[in-house]
């Protein structure tokens, strides 16, 4: 008796179980986009500039600091005076290439830089 | 594979920032996690929308702690559903200061068809925690173990929400004329 009512039980569940199943099979709700991951993007605290603001502002105080200690403006005045008296007989010509290579890569560099973080 | 995939997507937010990265988990998981939410809302679906945004901005703000241990959807289901407690709790928090709030009106938009009327009218037979381990096996497919991670109760716990649950919505099933 007990093993017919355990039986019984059993195949209730099992029925159960698929109607259950089936239930929730019909009832699955497809959720199109519709525009949520593009609002989401929106939405997304900016990290990353964030950092780069502190690390520029860190960056701008130790320069404003070095120029200040270097005596700065000193030095600017006595370079344009430099290059106002030697200007007109110089030519781009007579930069050495590693100069010129160096300051190439460097453009370079920050160009490919700014492309890829505009890319982003 | 699928896994491997996720992981590199989330490396990529996480070291480089990658925003286009991001943007394919959440074009992958936005479906079962607004579903989720519907779910757990009872068809509330500008409140899911809300709700999955803010468990979005959670995942990138947070994605630096998700190490792997756990699938990423696992995680992300996690995150989903400690964002429904703190709603859920806060929305209790208001509701006793203002007792006069109307019990909140769920809104069809554009689910009103009967059938999505259905679930979610059987599924507010369930308790909260019976409704979210159900719906997380039967739409979701994940296993007990997950759902324990998930939810952060035994597996034990899960089990007995489960059976009971499944015993709630097959009497209601039945007094419904679904045995048919």
């Amino acid at each position: 008796m007990v093993m017919k009512d355990e039986f019984i039980n059993n195949s209730m569940t099992d029925k159960d179980d698929i109607l259950i199943n089936k239930f929730f099979a019909e009832q699955k709700q497809i959720i199109n986009d519709d525009g949520f991951s593009r609002r989401v993007m929106r939405k997304l605290p900016s990290k990353i500039s964030c950092y780069s603001r502190i690390w520029s502002t860190v960056c701008l105080l130790a320069a404003l600091l070095l120029f200040v200690t270097c005596h700065g403006f000193k030095l600017i005045i006595n370079c344009l005076d430099v290059i106002l008296r030697t200007t007109p007989t110089h030519s781009i010509f007579d930069c050495s290439p590693l100069a010129i290579a160096i300051a190439i890569v460097t453009l370079g560099g920050v160009g490919i830089y700014s492309l890829v973080m505009a890319e982003r | 594979m699928n896994k491997i995939n996720d992981i590199s997507l989330v490396a990529q937010v996480s070291v480089f920032h990658n925003k286009r990265a991001f943007d394919t988990l959440v074009k992958k998981y936005q479906e079962p996690v607004r579903r989720f939410f519907m779910n757990q809302t009872l068809g509330d679906s500008q409140l899911s929308d809300d709700l999955a945004q803010d468990t979005f901005i959670k995942v990138y703000i947070n994605i630096a702690s998700f190490h792997g241990m756990a699938g990423f959807s696992t995680w992300l289901y996690r995150i989903a559903y400690n964002v429904f407690y703190d709603y859920t709790r806060s929305k209790r928090l208001t509701d006793d200061v203002d007792s006069s709030v109307a019990v909140s009106v769920k809104s069809s938009g554009n689910d009103s068809s009967g059938m999505r009327m259905d679930i979610y009218h059987a599924l507010q037979h369930l308790k909260p925690d019976e409704r979210t381990c159900i719906t997380l096996q039967l739409m979701e497919g994940e296993t007990i173990n997950h759902i324990a991670a998930i939810t952060g109760i035994s597996q034990n716990t899960v089990k007995s929400h489960l059976m009971r649950g499944k015993e709630k919505l097959a009497s209601y099933l039945k007094q419904n004329g679904y045995e048919r």
